[in-house]
């Protein structure tokens, strides 16, 4: 997968995660894994710097709690403003799947 | 024994040396390395397998610590403070002044190294100028991307310009893919009358009213479309209207042509036509002018003709639907076949093979050589010069200047010294320009329209100069150690001359092939000129023929003969220096099923005589025999040959051309000419035939004794402007319109011979550098020398020693070079010389004298010096 297609994707994916729960990093790169069965591949320690910027713009907060296995851990959670983020996020994407859905059939259906 | 925590302990260490990642993100990541770890070892990892892996897995410390700064930072180039920035500005200016600090204090190198490339640059621009002049030909026409050329192919595969004059109207009219036609046909020149004003034009073209429709000649009066769309009408160039109404409006204006002897109506008239347009014309009439019968022939092949295609239409497809049009009208057997050229090829190419385009190519290859050539001084010069700098290096690099930082420095230095040797090329071009013009034979000019393209070459040119020659003493210069060249006095250049030298060699190599080419191309070109070709042309005048005269040529015969100062006339057709006519012939025992093309010509009387063409078989025209003017001819050798006859006198052949008259087309053989070079020599001996037909002769050819030659001449004249009256008097020696021939070829050898010159004095100039810096260099180890009783010319023998063996090295490799292009260049000439081992030794002798005095100068003066000069001071 591209540079750009990865990096264009990060942040839905990520705010998407977090709308299910709170999480922290490591378990947010083992979800994209487990979600993509491995296609998506990010590079592990980019993930924070981009896990920073979201917060700076304010669509996530971040806590540091510790673990069950007696670990320091920095969850982050999405805010109300992250919320409306990814909503219009969601529409950009689904009107690009829309539009190559509707490309894709019609091709099916001239061949 | 692997320690987890001392391992993440010195991680932790490595991540905080990076100012960009604060405890908190390292803490941060710290727990995903953990989590990793764990994941791993639980995986069946080793502890330290694991940790490895999942260091690994996080990348490189730098790329995580610029990616966070870029989180935080509003710097907008989202580099971190502490990072050396890419360019120093402020460092420019310090650049700039320890640049031409070094200058002032090496003159001399400085001014080596910017004359160098400039000599270089100076002749690049004005081979570049004479390159675009060639390419600029014919590319002023609009449509030029639809213009073609009719050419015909042989089955021998052999093809040619020229077509019939039937061919191009039925691809018009036949084909919808073509749009326009039109046949050029160069007129006989003709007296031209208006009222009392007339001129002898010598450019008339006859062409089809297409022809204006097709090329883009632009309308000063008239319009292009309708110009020629009578049978009467005439457009003629802003110059030749000048000539005979002046100030007046020439539209509608009647001229009097005498040959054909009809009005003629100007409907237009054009602006001049530039010089580099392959159709050159001062009047353009109709072709209809020759008449429906000769326009329809099929068989004769001797109009230029070009079409213009639709947009779109292929001429891949074109050509191979034409392909048979000949057959469908000759008949099966008649064997050329017409294809299309693109019309932009037609000065490049000659007849559908390589021409000009050759010229092109191998100048364009000189030019770039000695630029390269210049390159090389300047990357020698430098180097060898560095370790002067080496200090500056030194502390720039202990400051804190990275390695790229000072090769950048240098790189710029080189790239501000090839602009300004761009700058001072072409302030120095338009002084030189004019010489360069005449050598060439072109009226070439260095500023005009589509200037900016040579401005955008010779750009790029420096810039590639400055990056090529830049590059390698800049890689020196930067690698140099700081504390070396601070704590002695280092040179730097020892032990890195194995490049240095390759390069000289390489440029001296370069000099002795181009000095064996010109040598090579100027004996050749001597060669030719002295070449027997079959007929004597010395002391033959020729005088164009014209109406007057040709009713009157026994008169002027006899005018003529036998009086002192002549010894000969006769006329022909055309000049025995290029007969073109071609026409198909058959005979009795004729292998081939189809007829035969052959060479042929109309010519007078003691036309052999005239020329002192030897008869090998049979005897000459003459008046005694009456058939002579209706069936008789004459044929060469290799003609004789080629019909597979021993005794061919006697024989008979027929004509194939059915627009001649039926009592014509049988002729009988009453003589063999030896064989003759009747085209250029590069073109060599074909099978030839002449034979009477007076109505052709276009040309007048006097034999007139050696030694009487002005009073022949005004014999000439007097007898020519008795019977003549209208038409002015112009003569020519035929040798001189034989070295005319040759003009192409002495000219390119003129440019040959400038330019090896130039290239053996670029490269003199970087070896004239070269020595004196050796010599100054070894001041020392010659004094020393000297002291110790060494001989002055001992010492010289010592230094030039290694040049010379330079020299024998570029000649290995010089020689098979030059040999394998002069073979191939000579292969392009029938007659040609050998290439004599002389050609070698002479090119590589001229080599080592420049060698010698360039070496030997500098070597002599330092050898001379006074030992206790060089060995007190310091």
């Amino acid at each position: 997968m591209s540079r750009n297609l990865i990096a264009a994707s990060a942040k839905p994916m990520i705010l998407s995660l977090l709308l299910r729960r709170e999480s922290y990093g490591y378990q947010i790169l083992q979800d994209v894994t487990a979600l993509s069965g491995g296609t998506i591949d990010w590079s592990e320690a980019l993930l924070y710097p981009v896990l920073h910027r979201l917060e700076k713009e304010g669509l996530v907060r971040s806590k540091w709690k510790m673990s069950g296995e007696n670990r320091m851990r920095k969850y982050y959670a999405l805010t109300p403003f992250g919320r409306r983020e990814l909503e219009a996020e969601r529409e950009r994407w689904l009107s690009i799947h829309g539009a190559f859905i509707k490309l894709w059939t019609s091709a099916e259906e001239t061949k | 024994m692997f320690e987890l925590e001392k391992a993440i302990l010195g991680w932790r260490k490595r991540m905080r040396a990076d100012p960009s990642l604060e405890p908190g993100y390292i803490a941060e990541i710290e727990s995903h390395l953990r989590d990793k770890i764990d994941d791993l070892a639980a995986r069946g990892r080793s502890p330290e397998q694991a940790f490895d892996d999942a260091v690994r897995a996080l990348g490189e410390t730098r790329v995580i610590g610029s990616q966070f700064f870029k989180v935080y930072t509003s710097r907008r180039s989202g580099r971190p403070s502490w990072e050396p920035p890419r360019f120093f500005p402020a460092l420019a200016w310090n650049y700039f002044r320890t640049a031409t600090r070094y200058f002032r204090r090496h003159k001399g190198f400085a001014v080596l190294n910017i004359a160098g490339l400039a000599v270089g640059m100076l002749c690049f621009l004005l081979i570049m100028t004479w390159v675009r002049n060639e390419l600029s030909y014919d590319r002023f026409h609009a449509n030029l991307d639809r213009l073609f050329m009719i050419l015909s192919r042989a089955p021998d595969g052999s093809t040619w310009s020229s077509t019939t004059f039937a061919l191009p109207p039925a691809l018009k009219s036949g084909y919808p893919e073509v749009e326009e036609c039109a046949r050029v046909w160069p007129w006989w020149n003709s007296l031209v009358r208006y009222g009392d004003v007339r001129f002898d034009e010598r450019e008339i073209t006859l062409t089809d009213p297409g022809f204006f429709r097709m090329f883009s000649f632009p309308f000063v009066r008239g319009n292009p479309d309708t110009a020629l769309a009578e049978k009467n009408s005439l457009v003629l160039t802003e110059k030749t209207a000048r000539r005979y109404f002046g100030e007046d409006d020439p539209l509608g204006k009647v001229l009097h042509l005498d040959s054909p002897g009809q009005d003629f109506t100007v409907t237009g008239v054009v602006g001049n036509v530039p010089p580099n347009s392959t159709l050159q014309f001062d009047m353009v009439l109709r072709v209809d002018l020759l008449g429906e019968e000769r326009l329809g022939r099929w068989g004769e092949f001797v109009a230029y003709a070009y079409v213009q295609l639709r947009p779109g239409a292929s001429v891949e497809a074109f050509n191979e639907k034409i392909k048979g049009i000949f057959q469908e009208h000759m008949g099966p057997d008649y064997p050329p076949k017409p294809f299309l050229q693109p019309f932009s090829k037609s000065y490049l190419y000659e007849d559908g093979r390589p021409g000009i385009i050759v010229r092109v190519v191998v100048f364009s290859a000189i030019a770039v050589l000695i630029l390269l050539m210049a390159c090389i001084n300047f990357m020698n010069l430098s180097t060898v010069q560095s370790f002067q700098r080496a200090r500056e290096v030194g502390l720039r690099k202990t400051i804190g200047a990275s390695r790229i930082q000072v090769a950048r420095q240098f790189l710029a230095e080189a790239m501000f010294i090839s602009g300004l040797s761009l700058v001072l090329a072409f302030s120095i071009a338009p002084a030189v320009l004019p010489a360069f013009s005449r050598l060439a034979g072109k009226d070439l000019v260095l500023a005009g329209p589509g200037t900016g393209g040579l401005l955008i070459i010779a750009g790029a040119a420096a810039a590639v100069t400055g990056l090529l020659s830049g590059s390698y003493p800049a890689f020196i210069l930067s690698s140099f150690r700081p504390v070396e060249t601070l704590r002695t006095h280092v040179s730097a250049t020892s032990g890195r001359t194995g490049f240095r030298k390759t390069l000289i060699v390489f440029q001296f190599a370069a000099s002795v092939a181009l000095i064996l080419s010109s040598i090579v191309v100027a004996r050749q070109l001597r060669f030719l000129g002295n070449f027997d070709l079959g007929f004597n042309r010395d002391q033959v005048v020729t005088i164009d023929n014209n109406l007057q005269l040709l009713s009157k040529m026994d008169v002027f015969k006899q005018e003529l003969v036998g009086r002192p100062g002549i010894l000969n006339v006769t006329f022909a057709a055309q000049t025995p220096l290029s007969v073109g006519q071609t026409i198909l012939v058959d005979w009795e025992g004729n292998p081939d099923p189809s007829p035969v093309p052959i060479g042929y010509t109309m010519a007078d009387y003691d036309f052999f005589e005239t020329f002192e063409m030897k008869m090998a078989e049979g005897r000459s025209f003459s008046k005694e025999y009456i058939a002579d003017e209706k069936e008789s001819c004459i044929i060469n050798e290799a003609a004789a040959k080629m019909f597979g006859w021993d005794n061919p006198v006697g024989k008979s052949l027929r004509w194939i051309d059915n627009s001649i008259d039926p009592s014509l087309r049988n002729v009988q053989i009453v003589g063999v000419v030896k064989d003759f070079y009747d085209r250029s020599l590069r073109a060599g001996i074909r099978p030839f035939m002449f034979r009477i037909y007076r109505p052709w002769f276009q040309y007048v050819f006097i034999k007139v004794d050696r030694n009487r030659i002005p009073e022949g001449l005004e014999r000439i004249r007097a007898a020519f402007e008795k019977l003549a009256p209208d038409y002015p008097y112009r003569y020519e020696f035929l040798d001189e319109a034989f070295n005319r021939q040759y003009s192409v070829e002495s000219q390119q050898g003129r440019l040959f011979n400038a330019f090896s010159l130039l290239s053996v004095f670029v490269a003199a100039l970087g070896l004239f550098g070269l020595a004196a810096f050796t010599a100054e260099r070894r001041t020392k180890e010659i004094g020393i020398r000297k002291v110790l009783g060494a001989s002055v010319a001992g010492l010289v023998a010592m230094i030039t020693r290694e040049y010379l063996v330079w020299v024998a090295l570029a000649n290995i490799i010089a020689w098979p070079a030059g040999y394998y292009f002069m073979t191939k260049w000579l292969k392009g000439f029938i007659v040609r010389i050998p290439l004599s081992v002389l050609f070698f030794v002479a090119a590589s002798a001229m080599m080592l004298i420049v060698v010698l005095a360039a070496v030997g100068a500098q070597t002599l003066r330092a050898a001379r010096a006074n030992p206790v000069d060089s060995l007190r001071c310091e």
